[in-house]
């Protein structure tokens, strides 16, 4: 039979060559391989995976932390200084005549220039600039709408230690009843109607000066005396802070 | 499979002990010894990666020389080799040229011709050769593996089993 023959005969099989390719050698994989292939077996992940997965973890997490830091930030935070001091400005830069709408008192123009021209604005309006990272002209244009809103309360003893040298404050101090009406009248910026203590006012300063006086002579006792005496005259009377201060050890 | 997916190792083990031995020979009839180790190694990881998507559409046997196929093609495209010469009848007497009858004259060296025979055969036939001789498989199961039909897997063989005839011409009855 010739070669031609088998082939066609065969086709796709031939079992005498098939015959022939099992007698050849029968190699078997290195045991290294064999080795490396079952270790990896057992791992948890793949090597190949093992490599992705902290690319992945990694994106993640900072994805996380991103949107995390977003939405509790603004609430995590406590309230800026700068917008602390901005509110006390724009109360104190407010208009007189808006304040006194609302609160239905008689404006006084001049108490308003007094509070505004008070020494303790210029500190208090650089710290406000060390704060701000914006420039100072947004806090101008603020100012109007802050108007619309209702002015911050102001503590009496800031009032006290930041505008002792002020006219204003001490007319307006002289003319109320008590001190918490003068701080009332301070924070509306209005005056307080006029009293005959007001009217003794440059009187009453000079029986301070006296007491004072008497106190830097070491008369103590006359000191006291003269005081209660003081008091007795006017009762409501505002002593400016500096003086109080020197008169302490009186009360 | 099913049990090494779902976490038993040691099935793992029987099946690589029961198909490492023709996994190794298919891949050392085509290449080199260094190359079949990398490609033998690369195979079995690949399998172990794919381990959770398997599912049982076919047997093991199909799967796992599905994906050593796989691999194998992708070495043939990586490295510009002649078997990927177009199926030419030529092909067979060129590379039969440089055999040396001489050196043949015993079965021994006649499965040494077979083997250098199937190294030469074009990349198609030498696989769907290898796929039934070595690994056993059925026409439908080389079809499925090579991803061609059934006739197209016929052809090959009846190619490659006509050019090993020829290589063995003169040597071998």
């Amino acid at each position: 039979m010739s070669d031609d023959k088998i082939v066609k005969l065969h086709a796709d099989e031939d079992p005498q060559l098939e015959a022939l390719y099992q007698q050849a050698d029968k190699p078997v994989p290195p045991a290294h391989l064999d080795n490396i292939i079952k270790q990896a077996a057992r791992e948890p992940q793949s090597p190949r995976r093992s490599k992705l997965t902290p690319w992945f973890a990694g994106i993640a997490a900072s994805v996380l932390v991103g949107v995390l830091f977003i939405r509790l930030y603004p609430t995590a935070l406590p309230p800026h200084p700068a917008s602390y001091l901005e509110e006390e400005i724009r109360s104190e830069h407010a208009p007189a005549t808006q304040s006194m709408a609302r609160e239905s008192v008689p404006q006084a123009p001049a108490d308003s220039d007094a509070l505004r021209d008070t020494p303790a604005k210029a500190p208090e309006a650089a710290r406000l600039n060390q704060y701000k990272k914006s420039p100072p002209g947004e806090l101008k244009r603020a100012a109007p709408d802050s108007s619309l809103g209702k002015a911050a309360p102001v503590s009496p003893e800031r009032e006290k230690s930041e505008t002792p040298a002020s006219p204003a404050l001490n007319a307006a101090g002289s003319s109320s009843a008590t001190v918490e009406e003068a701080d009332m009248a301070l924070d509306m910026q209005t005056p307080a109607p006029e009293s005959a203590s007001h009217k003794a006012a440059p009187e009453a300063q000079a029986d301070l000066e006296h007491i004072i006086e008497l106190l830097e002579q070491g008369k103590t006792e006359d000191a006291k005396r003269a005081y209660q005496e003081f008091r007795r005259l006017y009762p409501d009377y505002i002593i400016e802070p500096a003086t109080t201060a020197r008169l302490e050890n009186l009360r | 499979m099913l049990q090494y997916q779902a976490g038993d190792a040691s099935a793992f083990d029987s099946l690589y002990e029961k198909y490492k031995a023709d996994v190794y020979r298919y891949l050392l009839r085509q290449f080199d010894a260094g190359t079949a180790e990398e490609l033998y190694q690369d195979i079995w990881i690949n399998l172990i990666q794919a381990k959770q998507r398997y599912t049982p559409s076919a047997t093991f046997r199909t799967y796992l020389y599905t994906i050593t196929h796989n691999r194998v093609r992708d070495h043939w495209r990586r490295h510009a080799h002649a078997h990927v010469e177009p199926l030419d009848e030529s092909n067979a007497a060129t590379h039969t040229d440089h055999i040396n009858p001489e050196r043949i004259h015993n079965d021994r060296q006649a499965v040494a011709a077979l083997l250098e025979g199937i190294k030469l055969l074009p990349a198609e036939q030498q696989q769907a050769f290898l796929l039934k001789v070595q690994s056993g498989l059925s026409l439908e199961d080389i079809a499925e593996v090579m991803q061609t039909s059934r006739e197209s897997t016929k052809s090959r063989l009846r190619y490659a089993t006509r050019k090993l005839r020829e290589h063995l011409k003169g040597i071998w009855p």
